[in-house]
């Protein structure tokens, strides 16, 4: 809990010194709450707030933390790999190409082996997916 | 009159008829699906609401949100799991019920209460919310302000997890909301020089991401589960002595749903939870209870789909979200350009009318699609999560993309997922999160409108009659636990964990 709250306090401070590199207020629009009042308060009270839950740390929070789930299993870190690297293969490989390769790794890592039934469930999500996209709403898919 | 009239003119369009139909199946399978639900149905249909009539994309919100919530009942009965946390109190008795080879009438009793509890709901909600405009009608910036503070507080303080972890996320939501170019000053706040945040962070990319994004990497980390439908019997409407057993509980959990819906922060969940242990407690069968009791039953799925009529009451009328859902619909009408509030229906009557007649048509549509469909419905709760979740993360991505047809968008998203998973994780509820980001815009402008209004003396909203005592219970809200803990140093802010995200 107390590392938890430093890194919160840690994040309003870095993004509260961020408020000091604004651009300047144009002097004609200086007068009233300026842009980086309402900010700065925000985030002097989002510290103040990881301050107090720092300090109201007791045996509630001991009991929150521990029903908390364990470890983050390797198929987390690996599925959220594959999330990232699907913003670029859009890009690069298209919509149906990156929509199938993330569906097929993804169901492996999770432990799918029944291949017919995965690739029939994909196919049709992907006909699915023209259908919805390209020939109702006319979004030019990448 | 003039609303009866609008109500029958919706209902009477074909193609508005479709769309209840459509959006009730599309929600009774989602809810359905133990892990989805009404949140990251809504969310994920966001790109699809924008595109269509705003008084048709709102009422199809609120079509799914009854019907996913309804949803959740057929898995909760039939495998043992929810569909969706307002379901949860369902199990108790609707399982051990269907165990006994009665799950037909243990699903009859679901929908039937269901239906009656919704309708209920209905009722209170195109009842409450004009009056509640009516006396919205005289709030101005200062009244505003103190109101989201108030909605936020309580958001906070009654919706699950501890208190400071949901004013955190609450924070940091409003934070999020100055991402971009400040309106009066053209200046750009913490957007690092990207172009693509000079407008601000969408909430609809955070909202799919947080939620269904987070989501999938949840899942990801549970070890994956085989389940087995129960003995599928047709659901069956329930017996005259059944009704006669049930009648009272339906109207008690009604009541109790509609109430803990109109309250800010509370919703589905508190709802189903409380009016169970309030029947267990005033039945003759209490030794039933936990074993197959029909009221077990028929208590929680009143007061679960009665709560989401109540839910719609603050955020029409005052643009208060009451949780997950209720915050990405409100998310949807400001998209949209539909803007919540005593004036709303003023200016826009039928879209009160499309709600409550889309709902409604919600309601009886799943009385029907229920009997008649449950039986089926319930085999989609047995699609593969390894097939499941790849496919919601691309509809989500693909959706995220589709609004400004931008790359930097999905990417937004994928960094929501991995944000929305790492604070479930540590006890952060992204709902808080999400009501932040919506109410942080209005907050920031009532806060400089009350300004400008009061001189310069932002002390004046505290001389506001109706915004001073909005602003004290917040406050003592947000000091509870410290108080708690001065008054007992064993009590701290214990969690309540009953309200989820789907409320």
């Amino acid at each position: 809990m107390i590392l938890e709250s430093a890194f919160i306090l840690a994040f309003a401070a870095a993004c509260f010194g961020l408020t000091f590199t604004f651009d300047p207020v144009p002097p004609v629009l200086s007068e009233g709450i300026r842009p980086t009042t309402f900010p700065r308060a925000l985030l002097i009270f989002l510290g103040a707030l990881a301050v107090l839950q720092a300090l109201t740390a007791g045996k509630a929070a001991a009991t929150l933390e521990t029903s908390a789930p364990g470890r983050i299993g390797r198929k987390v870190y690996l599925t959220a790999l594959l999330m990232v690297l699907f913003v670029p293969s859009l890009q690069y490989l298209g919509t149906f190409i990156s929509l199938s390769g993330f569906c097929l790794v993804t169901g492996t890592l999770w432990g799918e082996r029944r291949w017919t039934l995965a690739l029939f469930g994909y196919a049709c999500f992907a006909a699915l997916i023209y259908l919805v996209f390209v020939v109702l709403m006319d979004v030019p898919l990448p | 009159m003039d609303l009866i009239i609008l109500i029958l003119e919706f209902l009477s369009d074909p193609t508005n008829l479709a769309m209840i139909l459509a959006g009730t199946v599309i929600g009774i399978i989602v809810g359905a699906l133990p892990g989805l639900g009404s949140v990251i149905l809504i969310s994920l249909l966001l790109p699809f609401v924008v595109r269509m009539d705003p008084v048709q994309g709102i009422a199809l919100c609120g079509v799914v949100y009854a019907a996913t919530i309804y949803g959740g009942s057929i898995s909760a009965i039939l495998i043992n799991t929810p569909g969706t946390a307002a379901a949860a109190a369902t199990t108790f008795d609707g399982y051990p019920l269907a165990l006994k080879g009665e799950a037909g009438r243990a699903l009859g009793i679901a929908t039937f209460s269901s239906a009656i509890g919704g309708i209920i709901g209905l009722l209170a909600m195109i009842t409450a919310t004009p009056l509640l405009g009516m006396i919205a009608y005289e709030f101005g910036p200062a009244e505003y302000f103190a109101l989201a503070i108030f909605g936020i507080s309580m958001l906070a303080i009654m919706g699950g997890q501890s208190t400071y972890k949901n004013l955190i996320g609450a924070v940091f939501g409003i934070w999020l909301g100055t991402v971009g170019t400040d309106l009066a000053t053209g200046i750009e706040r913490f957007t690092f020089g990207e172009p693509n945040l000079s407008e601000g962070i969408e909430p609809v990319q955070m909202m799919i991401g947080i939620f269904a994004g987070g989501e999938m990497l949840r899942q990801a980390n549970k070890a994956s589960q085989r389940r087995v439908v129960l003995d599928r019997q047709n659901a069956r409407l329930p017996s005259l002595d059944d009704f006669k057993r049930i009648w009272k509980t339906i109207l008690r959990g009604s009541g109790i749903g509609t109430l803990i819906g109109i309250l800010p922060a509370e919703g589905g969940t508190v709802a189903a939870m409380m009016a169970y242990n309030i029947e267990k407690n005033v039945s003759a069968n209490k030794q039933e209870f936990g074993q197959g009791a029909i009221e077990g039953i028929a208590a929680p799925e009143s007061a679960n789909n009665a709560a989401t009529g109540g839910t719609m009451v603050p955020t029409l009328a005052l643009g208060i979200p009451g949780g997950g859902s209720t915050a990405v619909i409100l998310a949807a009408m400001l998209i949209v350009g539909l803007r919540p509030g005593p004036t709303l229906f003023h200016d826009q009557p039928d879209l009160l009318a499309g709600l409550f007649g889309a709902m409604l048509g919600a309601n009886l549509c799943f009385l029907l699609v229920g009997v008649v469909g449950a039986k089926y419905l319930s085999r989609i709760s047995l699609i593969p999560s390894t097939i499941l979740w790849p496919c919601v993360f691309v509809l989500a991505a693909l959706g995220a993309y589709s609004l400004k047809q931008s790359l930097f968008d999905v990417g937004l998203m994928v960094f929501f997922s991995i944000l929305g998973f790492m604070m479930k994780r540590h006890g952060y509820s992204p709902a808080p999160v999400v009501m932040g980001l919506i109410l942080g815009e209005l907050i920031e402008m009532s806060l400089l409108q009350s300004y400008l209004i009061f001189d310069g003396n932002l002390f004046g909203i505290l001389q506001r009659p109706i915004a001073a005592p909005f602003l004290a219970i917040a406050l003592v809200g947000i000091l509870w636990p410290v108080i708690s803990r001065l008054r007992r140093p064993s009590s701290d802010s214990k969690p309540l964990a009953l309200a989820g995200d789907d409320d």
